[in-house]
């Protein structure tokens, strides 16, 4: 560290050129360690579970014709055709699908008020088929039955039925004691209904939605001209099942299907623009990160082409390569560590504005610290380069150049 | 003392071979003062940065305070250099970013020296040069001579046993260079061998001895001006 004292004094003499740098490094650093944060978060919600057994699930579309009686009849018979294939565990109809981005979304509340709403939240219309079918876990209370279930043709959320909330929504209604929405009679869009059970996880299908967490399963089953059909395969054969039930209703006279899809095609197709997104994020980060590495590389040539006959002096008067080396490595280091702090107050102080004013979650401290730790690593990497040419330097130079 | 026998030295490009030194024996003892004349281009600069062990020799064999150069690591040549031999450049070569007294310190840094020897030498050579009171000025305040006073002071701190100067009045008008010369004549005096490397003949032959360089043919020319002190 003997070099330190010196470097300090030459960088404080001659401040134009590391100012630029250290700025460069600060600037780099907020925007780097804020946009890496930003990437994690949208990865973390690329990979949020959604409750389902996703690997099993396919669903479709497929419509009735005929009188509402014959709707039911027909659309009973679809689900026990496909529930009797060997490949298939599940079947059931439900009025949308998570993370289609269709779907109804209805206020809730514990008085049937509008204006004393508590929250919106999904809804899904379905039976006591639903919960298997769909993988779901009850975590309090119990599951749909049979006797529960109330069939209608269109719009079952007017219908008072029992109903299963998601823990998010029940914590949202009752944030001290979740569980004790057991029993209660919410309003849905001001309809009575009672609440028999809890799941775990079910999702809107809406992901970019405040109360995507916040979902009905209400056991009323609706028979619309087109009904949502989704089926839960035996592990491992959902392959199969799929042919076999597109195989099934095709055979049906006139039948049409739309929607086939596996969950994960439901997934990868919603997910898809947040997707590229984060590969564009992270073709930012690298492309920034590679800039910066270079402005400091070309600095540090600049530097050493500048100091030639100061290299060559400092040789002469008996540095070693190693000396010569290591004084750029520190410089480079001194330089790194003035922007990082610089850095890290922009970054909080950017990061108290972005929470204040747009209600954005701030940067935890571990990103900055571990922003830090790379930058200054990075910094060192490409300074090597330069900094071995400045050991390479021959004495010689202070005698020969003007 | 210092010995150098059957020593050359060649530059090689791709094509050409310039040999810059002929092969040439010498013997510099210690305490000696020594002058090395010669027109530009004749290998003046090319001997001082041999002797100085800026530079590798090619043939020959050169022996420095005991420590025969040759078989020295780049790494032992530099402690050599930072122990044995002052430098004083004919453009100063200070470090403009640093005050006088940091500029002296520079060379003390690269040893093991405790602050305070190294405080006490640099105010000492400081003292030697009359610019102790000027410690914390930067090379830009002063005037040339007082430059190379500096740069003389950063030379003689680290306690050489050789003093080699490359043009040290080239820069300089008549008067200050020869207040230069007094200062380095004085230092010689207390026992610190010079080499000297210079156009002017009037200041060469305040030397005890001159050499002259010619096409890189070492000719000494026997010339005593007074006794080694």
């Amino acid at each position: 560290m003997r070099d330190l004292l010196p470097i300090l004094k030459t960088l404080n003499k001659n401040k134009a050129s590391p100012l630029l740098l250290i700025l460069q490094i600060a600037l780099t650093f907020t925007i780097l360690v804020n946009a890496i944060y930003m990437m994690i978060l949208k990865e973390q919600e690329l990979v949020q579970p959604t409750g389902l057994a996703e690997s099993q699930l396919f669903s479709f579309r497929t419509h009735f014709e005929g009188s509402d009686e014959e709707k039911n009849a027909a659309l009973d018979t679809d689900l026990a055709d496909i529930r009797a294939l060997a490949s298939v565990e599940s079947v059931s109809t439900i009025t949308s699908m998570p993370l289609t981005n269709w779907g109804r979304s209805l206020d809730v509340g514990l008085t049937p008020e509008e204006d004393e709403r508590i929250t919106h939240a999904g809804y899904y219309g379905s039976d006591d088929t639903i919960v298997d079918t769909l993988g779901l876990r009850v975590v309090a209370g119990r599951n749909l039955q049979h006797n529960d279930v109330v069939h209608t043709y269109f719009d079952g959320h007017t219908e008072s039925a029992s109903v299963l909330v998601s823990q998010d929504l029940a914590h949202k209604i009752r944030p001290n004691d979740w569980r004790s929405v057991i029993g209660e009679t919410i309003y849905v869009e001001s309809v009575p209904q009672k609440v028999v059970g809890i799941v775990e996880t079910m999702k809107s299908p809406w992901r970019f939605w405040y109360a995507y967490d916040m979902t009905v399963i209400s056991s009323v089953r609706e028979h619309y001209e087109e009904s949502i059909i989704v089926v839960k395969a035996k592990p491992g054969q959902r392959e199969i099942a799929m042919e076999e039930v597109q195989a099934l209703m095709l055979k049906k006279p006139g039948r049409q299907l739309d929607a086939f899809k596996s969950f994960e095609q439901i997934k990868t197709e919603n997910l898809q623009a947040d997707y590229a997104v984060s590969q564009t994020l992270k073709a930012v980060i690298a492309a920034l990160a590679c800039v910066t590495m270079l402005g400091i590389f070309g600095q540090a040539r600049y530097t050493v082409y500048k100091r030639r006959k100061q290299i060559g002096t400092r040789r002469a008067l008996g540095a070693t390569q190693a000396d010569i080396l290591r004084y750029f490595m520190i410089e480079n280091a001194v330089v790194s560590l003035f922007g990082i702090t610089l850095g890290i107050v922009i970054a909080i102080t950017a990061n108290i504005y972005l929470v204040n004013y747009f209600g954005l979650t701030s940067v935890p401290g571990d990103y900055l610290i571990a922003g830090a730790i790379v930058m200054l690593l990075a910094g060192q990497l490409a300074v090597t380069y330069p900094a071995m040419i400045a050991a390479r330097v021959p004495p010689a130079i202070a005698t020969r150049t003007a | 003392m210092l010995s150098m026998r059957h020593l050359s030295k060649a530059y090689y490009t791709d094509t050409i071979k310039t040999q810059a030194l002929q092969p040439f024996d010498l013997r510099i003892e210690q305490g000696e003062f020594v002058s090395v004349v010669g027109p530009s281009g004749s290998g003046k600069t090319t001997f001082l940065n041999i002797t100085g062990l800026l530079e590798d020799f090619c043939d020959g064999s050169y022996e420095l305070d005991g420590f025969n150069v040759e078989k020295l690591s780049d790494k032992a040549k530099s402690k050599l250099r930072n122990e044995k031999v002052g430098f004083i450049f004919q453009s100063f070569n200070l470090i403009p970013e640093l005050n006088l007294y940091d500029n002296v310190d520079m060379p003390l840094r690269y040893r093991k020296l405790s602050s305070k020897e190294r405080h006490e030498r640099i105010m000492d050579a400081l003292n030697k040069v009359g610019l102790a009171s000027r410690k914390d000025h930067y090379p830009s305040q002063l005037s040339g001579g007082q430059q190379q006073r500096v740069a003389i002071a950063r030379a003689i701190a680290g306690k050489p046993s050789f003093l080699l100067a490359d043009e040290p009045t080239g820069n300089l008008d008549s008067k200050m260079a020869d207040s230069i010369m007094e200062l380095l004549m004085d230092i010689n005096a207390q026992g610190t061998s010079i080499v000297m490397v210079t156009h002017d003949t009037q200041q060469a032959e305040k030397a005890h001895r001159i050499i002259e360089i010619r096409d890189g043919v070492i000719i000494e020319r026997k010339h005593c001006n007074k006794a080694i002190a």
